[in-house]
């Protein structure tokens, strides 16, 4: 069988605009596993985006912009955590506020980045750019096996489901749930510095555009599992690509503000047919977005 | 030596709760003054043009009052749906799809429609189309079970693609160009301003308050919301009827925010545009939790956070960068809700803790 040169070509840029989202997606598995409703992704996204360009054009070096942006997110995270699993501040609430500080943060930090590029660490990046897709789908695979055969994998699943019963076996449930959180937004930050550095190589205000959002719905479509993140943001990806692809050659056959729907739709179609099954099996960590609380178990 | 949070015993006075919500905001301050002093903005002056900005002139007033509406309406939504423990984050989608039926009908009326006509279909077709699109996240709560907290963010970014399909095709004015508005709606449905000064919509804003007060204080709706909400086994053994509470919750939710979109487009921009709200939905939802829900309280805290939002252009206008606003209304909004958690709980060292 050959692939011809175009399907060959959308494939690839597929993968390409997949990757932010699924590296989002896949921290915010991490987090929404541990119990806990990350709301602030697309803030997380942002602050990795500006930090990663920041420092890739300060030391002209990409891989340290994306440490860099991993690090800055954590931290980011870590804040977040503090407030939502050590203070238990309502997670829907603090997430948004969440979203707008990273929001306010990346302007504010990025304003004197707008409109520069990253010159040849920018087009090495781009180069590279297959290392960290591959990156992206080996993470996927590995958050998988964790889940589903590994004993910390058990725990953090159990860490969304049933927080009394690893503190009945003396288990530190706030600091574990701390640690996903800071975890994961260090794989959003990921994300974002994705799309600063090798997707687009520059800094632009909200550059994210959504992606956050667009990946916590596949978080919600691919049911809590891994893999399925993949195939979802696969197909946002080949969306994306054909949508771009549709643009530059000026005929579609559906306009690509409906192509754009897609995601929530059928994010919805997915909770809604996930709802009609039994809780159990279905995926949804069932203490998602309630604060442990040792007293009230 | 172990953190350990644990609830207080008993609920704080009031003195002391204003004491921890003053210190919060003090936090705040503090945190973004040390942001501003580190990239060479002095604090002090930043401060002066923001308060400037939002309250500094008679026109600084009326434009965050008119601001103020709908951030207050959607928070007032926002507020009575969560007295049935319901989480309406949608309330930016609600607002658009209520602009957008108001648009619809102001788009479609006859140039001889009497004043009061207009606006009162206006208006309305914004109250329903909002309470419809809340209904879509709704029935699904009501039937399926399917969490309202994720159907209605969803709903939101459909919602805001569908505008923008909208103005830059079938809606688009050619008058225009590249801008991506509507045809203006007819003169007759252009809600004027309140004695020549204050914005039509903000009377609608003080109807909504007071109406949530009455709601709350002496209506059987306003009880079997807040005890299917509180106790739903106890509302269910009393008899009231769940799918209906979470059907009129969100949609009565849904119709505030809708009526808020369609203030936008009658009082302020007479068009339907993708820039209609810079989201105000979500700010609803952070007004109403740091208003914890009351009337008063949402009022007074949407006016003051409309005045950041207009303090933080006018900081723009003076080359100071207005992230410094969004970033102030973050911090100050999870500092006074952490100051709210530090009420409830104490915090103890714990030497030697026992798991």
């Amino acid at each position: 069988m050959t692939l011809s040169d175009p399907t060959l070509l959308l494939l690839g840029a597929a993968l390409v605009s997949a990757t932010p989202i699924l590296y989002a997606a896949l921290g915010e598995l991490l987090i929404e596993r541990a119990g806990v409703l990350n709301l602030g992704i697309e803030g997380s996204m942002l602050v990795g985006a500006v930090t990663a360009f920041m420092v890739a054009h300060g030391s002209g070096s990409s891989l340290a912009g994306m440490v860099c942006a991993i690090l800055a997110t954590a931290a980011f995270g870590g804040v977040f955590a503090a407030l939502v699993v050590g203070l238990r501040l309502n997670q829907v609430v603090t997430g948004l506020a969440m979203t707008i500080l990273g929001s306010g943060l990346s302007a504010f930090l990025g304003q004197s980045y707008v409109g520069l590029t990253l010159g040849a660490a920018g087009s090495a990046a781009t180069a590279a750019s297959g290392l960290y897709v591959a990156g992206g789908l080996a993470c996927a695979v590995l958050a998988a096996l964790f889940l589903r055969y590994t004993r910390p994998g058990l725990l953090l699943r159990t860490l969304g489901e049933n927080p009394a019963a690893l503190d009945a076996l003396g288990l530190p449930v706030v600091p574990l749930r701390c640690l996903y959180v800071i975890l994961g937004s260090g794989l959003i930050g990921l994300g974002g510095a994705f799309i600063s550095v090798v997707l687009t190589p520059s800094w632009v205000e909200n550059m994210t555009a959504g992606r956050g959002w667009i990946a916590l719905a596949l978080v919600i479509f691919a049911r809590w599992r891994a893999l399925w993140i993949v195939a979802g943001a696969v197909l946002f990806g080949l969306i994306d690509a054909y949508r771009f692809r549709a643009q530059v050659g000026g005929a579609s056959w559906i306009d690509p503000h409906f192509l754009n729907m897609l995601p929530y739709v059928a994010t919805l179609v997915v909770l809604g047919l996930q709802s009609r099954r039994s809780a159990q099996g279905a995926g949804t960590p069932t203490l998602l977005g309630v604060a442990y609380d040792r007293e009230r178990r | 030596m172990r953190v350990r949070l644990e609830p207080r015993l008993t609920d704080p006075s009031l003195p002391a709760y204003a004491l921890r919500v003053a210190l919060g905001i003090g936090l705040a301050l503090a945190l973004s003054a040390g942001l501003l002093a580190l990239s060479d903005h002095p604090p002090a002056s930043v401060l002066d043009s923001l308060l400037r900005g939002a309250f500094g002139s008679w026109t600084a007033v009326q434009s965050t009052l008119t601001k103020a509406v709908p951030i207050g309406l959607c928070a007032v939504g926002i507020a009575l749906a969560s007295r049935a423990n319901l989480t309406n984050i949608g309330a930016e989608g609600q607002f658009f799809f209520g602009a957008f039926a108001a648009t619809g009908v102001g788009l479609s009326l006859p140039e001889e429609t009497s004043h009061p006509v207009a606006v009162a279909l206006v208006l309305g077709a914004g109250v329903f189309g909002g309470a419809a699109w809340a209904a879509l996240a709704a029935i699904p709560r009501a039937l399926l079970g399917m969490s309202e907290i994720l159907t209605t963010l969803m709903l939101n970014y459909i919602c805001l693609l569908w505008i923008n399909f909208l103005v830059r095709g079938p809606w688009a004015d050619p008058l225009t160009f590249s801008f991506p508005y509507s045809p203006p709606i007819l003169d007759a449905g252009q809600l004027g301003p309140v004695s020549g000064a204050i914005q039509g919509g903000f009377p609608f804003l003080l109807i909504a308050i007071a109406l949530l007060a009455v709601i709350d204080a002496g209506t059987r709706w306003g009880y079997e919301l807040r005890v299917a909400g509180d106790a739903p086994e106890a509302a269910r053994y009393g008899g009231i009827n769940a799918a209906w509470i979470v059907i009129s919750g969100l949609c009565a939710s849904g119709a505030l925010a809708g009526l808020a979109g369609a203030i936008e487009i009658s009082a302020t921009t007479g068009r339907l545009q993708t820039g209609l709200s810079p989201g105000y939905g979500f700010m609803g939802v952070l007004v109403a939790w740091l208003a914890g829900g009351r009337p008063l309280p949402i009022l007074l805290v949407s006016i003051l956070y409309a005045g950041l939002l207009n303090g933080g252009f006018s900081l723009q206008i003076a080359h100071i960068p207005g992230a410094i606003s969004t970033i102030l209304q973050a911090t100050i909004l999870v500092c006074i809700l952490g100051a709210g958690s530090l009420a409830r709980y104490r915090i103890r060292l714990v030497r030697n803790a026992a798991a």
